[in-house]
């Protein structure tokens, strides 16, 4: 489905740039609106790239269309920079990782934008009837994808989906190297809305007419006016069979998968220890932060240092120790957790006051009845780390 | 009368705590037990510290390098911003000649200043009345620093490493004397009161201020005690003898 999706967004990305280019060269080219025009090359290159970086065109003519469209372009720019956590090995891309790093915080505000964007665009076409380029069923469907999208990304961040797990997916989708998706409902969702998206866009005028339609006069573009493509019947009905025929399987599928499986719930934090290495091993991936917050408050307002399940457990299992001997400090690559956190690039500042070099105390070892719960998983698998 | 209504509000707020269940996420809680009123932080206690200055030798500064040893304090030979939780103060009468010394901290009031000024909450006082800083909250705006009347609040001004396990600290937080809450609720003593009895001077005295039996009470109800900024009324937890 995400292979077919991603062909059908190149594939149409392309026809309609050749269909764009052929009409502009039949009408007499695209010519940018406004004198005096600059008579060198680099004025020109100046001149387009303004227009495509800063949608300068947009900005002189319509002040409103260019806010919210600066802002939704910008903002899908650093959301798609976002997602590069989930796409890209950082082995792959040495130190320019660290721009992928640096980014995120970035696109998770950035994605605000993309539903504000889009619903002002329909806001202002429904209902002040200003600007009615994207009026068809399809745009209108794209349209509100674009502000579906992204709000059930950031119900992903909240319901805490186990991102490991979804950039084992993602990087074996692109290395052919298949690993399972988690059968989470809403990651489930949010990929495949995103697919829909992928499949609908070349069908829908919103993937190249609009940034244009402030430089060229669009009806010599479309040859008959905005109306003309408003119903292309034949278009509609290959859309529908293209989506049922590539989102109707993988749908019930992932349908039934989160049948089967049901909504996990975290165990509660007395069965910690046990719990995230004998039964579901993802638990501990998505709801550590969960964790370790309740222990803050137990310990930091309660005053309550001596349960069971307290931090120094943890370490006692997870330090890692450096060739020297001691344990090894948080930007160390072997540190149990910024060897994670660094993949998945996700920042913590919890080491900016807790030392990440804490060395292991025998007395916070866990008790004998732990090991036992723990040695089951070791002997068949080798490893008793989630 | 204070006391009575103080015991009846913490048995309701109990009673209301009883179950407490945190929504981790749609369909996923978390159930968090009822806190025992047999736990350090819950329990009807107030934990003091009597300071002796009559038994304080101007020359020991036993409990100052404790603190510092305690939790890494370290001295970058900047004093006017070198973290300090606890110092030795001087203090003569011009007409007498009379001159004292003795250690001066946060003095964990029950109506601390620190708590009302602070913006996020992060300035806290424990239910055993001890004052903290819950760092992850903090966001550095100083206002407790301005506010606490015994200037007992340091801010963090340099990068910190290898904190001690027990006392993670940070740039750009604020911070105070802890009265080593992390041996408290481990049954000890704070450090600098057990630094103070290895010197012989036994001129600090913990305890709990709420038992009736403990000998810190007994001695503030035999001898009495100076609370420091009385006129403030914010009810110290830190008490003076012999100024």
């Amino acid at each position: 489905m995400f292979y077919a999706a991603a062909a059908i967004l190149l594939l149409g990305l392309f026809v309609q740039t050749v269909r764009l280019v052929y009409r502009a060269a039949r009408s007499g080219g695209i010519d940018l609106p406004e004198t005096p025009a600059d008579a060198s090359r680099v004025g020109r290159a100046v001149r387009l790239a303004s227009e495509v970086f800063l949608l300068r065109s947009t900005f002189f003519s319509d002040r409103w269309a260019w806010i919210f469209g600066a802002a939704f372009h910008f903002g899908l720019f650093l959301v798609l920079a976002r997602h590069l956590r989930y796409l890209i090995e950082p082995a792959w891309i040495g130190p320019l990782w660290k721009i992928v790093v640096l980014v995120q915080p970035f696109g998770f505000y950035g994605g605000i934008a993309l539903p504000l964007g889009a619903g002002a665009w329909w806001i202002r076409q429904a209902w002040l009837g200003d600007h009615r380029l994207l009026d068809s069923r399809v745009d209108r469907v794209v349209l509100a994808l674009l502000i579906a999208i992204p709000l059930i990304g950031y119900i992903n961040t909240y319901v805490r989906t186990d991102i490991v797990a979804v950039k084992a997916f993602m990087v074996g989708l692109l290395t052919f190297d298949w690993k399972p998706l988690p059968s989470d409902p809403v990651l489930l969702l949010h990929l495949w809305l995103v697919a829909l998206l992928m499949i609908l866009l070349p069908f829908s005028r919103l993937l190249l007419l609009i940034p244009l339609g402030h430089i060229v006069h669009l009806p010599a573009l479309l040859g008959g006016g905005p109306g003309s493509w408003r119903r292309t019947p034949n278009v509609v009905w290959a859309a529908a069979v293209l989506l049922l025929a590539l989102l109707g399987p993988p749908a019930v599928i992932a349908a039934a998968q989160v049948a089967k499986d049901g909504i996990r719930p975290a165990p509660g934090f007395s069965g910690l220890v046990a719990g995230h290495s004998t039964a579901d091993s993802t638990v501990m991936i998505r709801f550590h932060p969960n964790f370790l917050l309740s222990y803050r408050t137990t310990v930091v307002h309660h005053g309550e240092r001596t349960t069971s399940d307290n931090i120094e457990r943890c370490v006692s299992c997870h330090a890692v120790s450096g060739a020297d001997g001691t344990p090894v400090g948080y930007t160390d690559p072997q540190h149990f957790c910024g060897s994670c956190h660094f993949r998945e690039a996700v920042t913590i500042d919890c080491f900016e006051c807790h030392n990440s070099r804490i060395p292991k105390q025998e007395s916070a070892l866990p008790s004998a009845t732990h090991f036992a719960a723990l040695r089951p998983r070791a002997s068949t698998e080798g490893s008793v780390r989630p | 009368m204070t006391e009575t209504v103080e015991a009846s509000r913490r048995r309701f707020l109990a009673g209301a705590a009883a179950f407490t269940v945190v929504t981790l996420a749609p369909g996923v809680t978390l159930r968090v037990a009822a806190q025992e009123t047999t736990q350090a932080g819950m329990r009807a206690v107030r934990w003091g510290i009597l300071i002796d200055a009559g038994a304080c030798s101007p020359d020991c500064t036993a409990c100052v390098d404790a603190c510092a040893t305690e939790f890494g304090l370290a001295r970058h030979g900047r004093p006017q911003s070198d973290p300090q939780w606890i110092r030795k103060v001087t203090v003569s009468d011009p007409n007498t000649g009379n001159s004292k010394s003795f250690p001066m901290m946060c003095q964990h009031c029950e109506h601390p200043p620190c708590v009302d000024v602070c913006p996020t909450g992060a300035s806290f006082k424990r239910a055993d009345g001890i004052v903290l800083v819950d760092r992850h909250i903090c966001i550095g705006c100083r206002y407790c620093i301005m506010a606490c009347p015994y200037e007992a609040r340091n801010f963090v001004h340099e990068d910190i490493v290898d904190q001690k396990p027990y006392a993670p600290r940070g740039k750009g937080t604020a911070e105070a004397c802890t009265m080593c809450v992390h041996r408290v609720d481990e049954g000890r003593t704070p450090a600098c009161v057990e630094a103070c009895a290895s010197t012989g001077h036994k001129a600090m005295l913990f305890g709990d201020l709420n038992d009736p039996d403990s000998e810190i009470s007994k001695r503030v109800a035999t001898f009495g005690a100076t609370r420091i900024r009385a006129d403030l009324r914010t009810n110290p937890g830190v008490r003076y003898q012999g100024i």
